[in-house]
């Protein structure tokens, strides 16, 4: 079941020469009990995105449904079943935390003290320091635990981890797989690639508000290229060569060591290298910044 | 849940009630303490002899005659300028109801939560109302300690009239600043609009003042500080119709507000 589906979701800003297309007939999936994350640069969409799922502005068309209630006319509703927390928290600065954590704790209604008390250890947040006091770290785990505390079937985070240390960057992966394990969903909006790859299942890439791909991220890291490092005892017309060969690219040499890009089979490279004596072959899997460079880079193909 | 966002909003204003209430409340006091040593008489005759643009900036300008009770001295010392020093507070709360949040970015939190948003301007809008009755309660207990320093003889349920007949003015002013918050959207645009439109209301009413019959008197409609006549109501009672006129609007203009800010795009 899809807990979130838009179609054709469309924001544009002004008007006329003034006009800004934020996001463009957007079209996806997030299916319930996963983390889905949603990669973009600034500027991409994402949050006009989130704020088009939570109904603080509206679509110029399109539409938006989440948990299977439309974004907009459901919004109440919606509300008590989703966690948010924005890319710039802002909060009565004059309250302490525990006091933001008292007022929203009853504006929503229902939320398991208990739950919220252990969300508040595993974080190591300190209540009783005032808003306006609070590190960017801790003012993030405030956040958080406004997100989290009263369990909801959804999770819209942006840019979540800004200003953790890398400690409770963990504890938050670990928070985000039990939410998916309990069959929870999360829709993680972040422009931090390895964080995306260490716990998205999906990741959608929006570039200047229009969808570039949405993959597996264990496919995603698989279906581009691949980095090829050969210790060479002796380089000769290799390079030349290599150069060549259908599926190599971005051929550079170092001495002795060659490195290339691969895309597609290993075949006509080893047959390449049967006349050369390789001491050591390296191969790396690009990492999610270099896809994401490489669809940006090509106008969405990787 | 219903009732968290109005006694939230109480909490965090009845501070602030308490110092605008205090300060008023004071000048209140001081006024009333000041009457004995007045003469009402000389007094009378000396403001005769004042140029009538001179009495219509002082806010005054009913039945000379009135002056020479207590109730006319607190009422040209204290009342005539009454609603222009109070309409500042009303002027700070109403960018309260959306404005300042939304600029600050709270609103994306708030309205993220299973709220709907009329909930959070009503909710507000009233909290901040009450807050103007209490400002005018502790003005009215100023006013009365005043009375009882230096016993003079008062009428006190007339002169609950002439604090609280402001209420329904500021009120209407708190609705006009939250409709132009929800419409300009920007704190600083909508708080230029609304003191344009208070400092507006006040030239209009004290240059009809001035002039006097005819045109100006329709054109002193135009501005919220003619429905509150403290000299008026000393001389000759509450006039309800301007009173219930004025509360009307005010709830107009926060059905305005409401209905401006559902319908918009929040926290650009």
């Amino acid at each position: 079941m899809a807990v979130i589906e838009t179609r054709d979701l469309t924001k544009v800003y002004g008007s006329g020469r003034h006009e800004v297309r934020a996001l463009d007939q957007l079209n996806l999936q997030v299916q319930q009990g996963e983390i889905f994350g949603y990669l973009g640069p600034n500027g991409a969409g994402k949050t006009t995105t989130i704020r088009l799922l939570l109904d603080l502005i509206r679509p110029s068309a399109g539409s938006a449904t989440v948990l299977g209630m439309d974004a907009q006319a459901d919004s109440v509703a919606l509300h008590k079943r989703i966690g948010f927390l924005p890319g710039e928290l802002a909060l009565w600065k004059g309250q302490t935390g525990a006091q933001v954590l008292r007022l929203v704790a009853d504006l929503r209604g229902g939320v398991d003290a208990a739950y919220r008390r252990e969300l508040t250890e595993r974080l190591q947040l300190d209540l009783n320091i005032r808003v306006r006091n609070y590190s960017s770290g801790n003012r993030r785990k405030l956040g958080l635990v406004l997100a989290l505390m009263h369990k909801p079937d959804l999770l819209i985070l942006d840019e979540p981890t800004g200003g953790l240390d890398p400690l409770m960057q963990q504890i938050f992966h670990e928070i985000m797989f039990e939410t998916r394990d309990e069959g929870r969903s999360v829709f993680l909006s972040s422009h931090l690639l390895p964080e995306v790859q260490a716990i998205c299942d999906r990741v959608a890439i929006l570039r200047q508000g229009r969808l570039i791909t949405v993959e597996q991220v264990s496919r995603l890291t698989q279906v581009g290229f691949r980095w090829v490092r050969l210790q060479l005892r002796e380089v000769g017309s290799l390079p030349g060569r290599l150069e060549a060969l259908e599926g190599v690219s971005e051929v550079s040499v170092e001495d002795s060591s060659v490195r290339l890009r691969l895309s597609g089979d290993f075949d006509p490279l080893l047959r390449a290298l049967q006349d050369c004596y390789v001491e050591e072959l390296h191969v790396h899997e690009p990492t999610l910044e270099e896809i994401f460079l490489a669809y940006y880079g090509n106008g969405g193909a990787a | 849940m219903t009732g968290v966002i109005f006694l939230n909003t109480l909490r965090r204003t009845w501070l602030q009630m308490v110092y605008w209430g205090a300060g008023l409340g004071l000048m209140a006091l001081f006024t009333a303490a000041m009457v004995p040593f007045f003469d009402s008489m000389k007094m009378v005759e000396l403001i005769q002899g004042l140029p009538p643009i001179l009495l219509a900036a002082a806010g005054f300008d009913a039945d000379l005659q009135v002056l020479a009770t207590p109730e006319g001295i607190i009422t040209v010392g204290f009342f005539g300028k009454f609603a222009l020093i109070f309409a500042a507070y009303p002027v700070v709360m109403g960018m309260r109801i959306s404005a300042n949040d939304e600029d600050d970015g709270v609103m994306e939190v708030i309205l993220s939560l299973p709220l709907p948003r009329w909930q959070v301007i009503v909710e507000r809008f009233l909290a901040y109302s009450l807050s103007i009755v209490g400002v005018g309660l502790l003005v009215y207990v100023g006013l009365w300690l005043g009375v009882a320093l230096v016993d003079v003889q008062l009428d006190m349920g007339r002169m609950a009239t002439v604090v609280f007949n402001v209420v329904p003015v500021l009120i209407f002013v708190l609705a006009f600043t939250a409709l132009m918050a929800a419409l300009l959207r920007r704190r600083q645009r909508a708080l230029a609009v609304t003191t344009a439109f208070v400092i507006a209301s006040f030239m209009i009413d004290t240059v009809a003042g001035i002039v006097g019959e005819g045109l100006s008197q329709t054109l002193r409609a135009v501005s919220f500080f003619s429905y509150y006549d403290a000299a008026g109501i000393v001389g000759e009672g509450l006039d309800q119709g301007k009173t219930l006129f004025i509360s009307a609007l005010a709830v107009l203009l926060a059905l305005g507000s409401v209905w401006a800010f559902r319908r918009r795009d929040v926290g650009l």
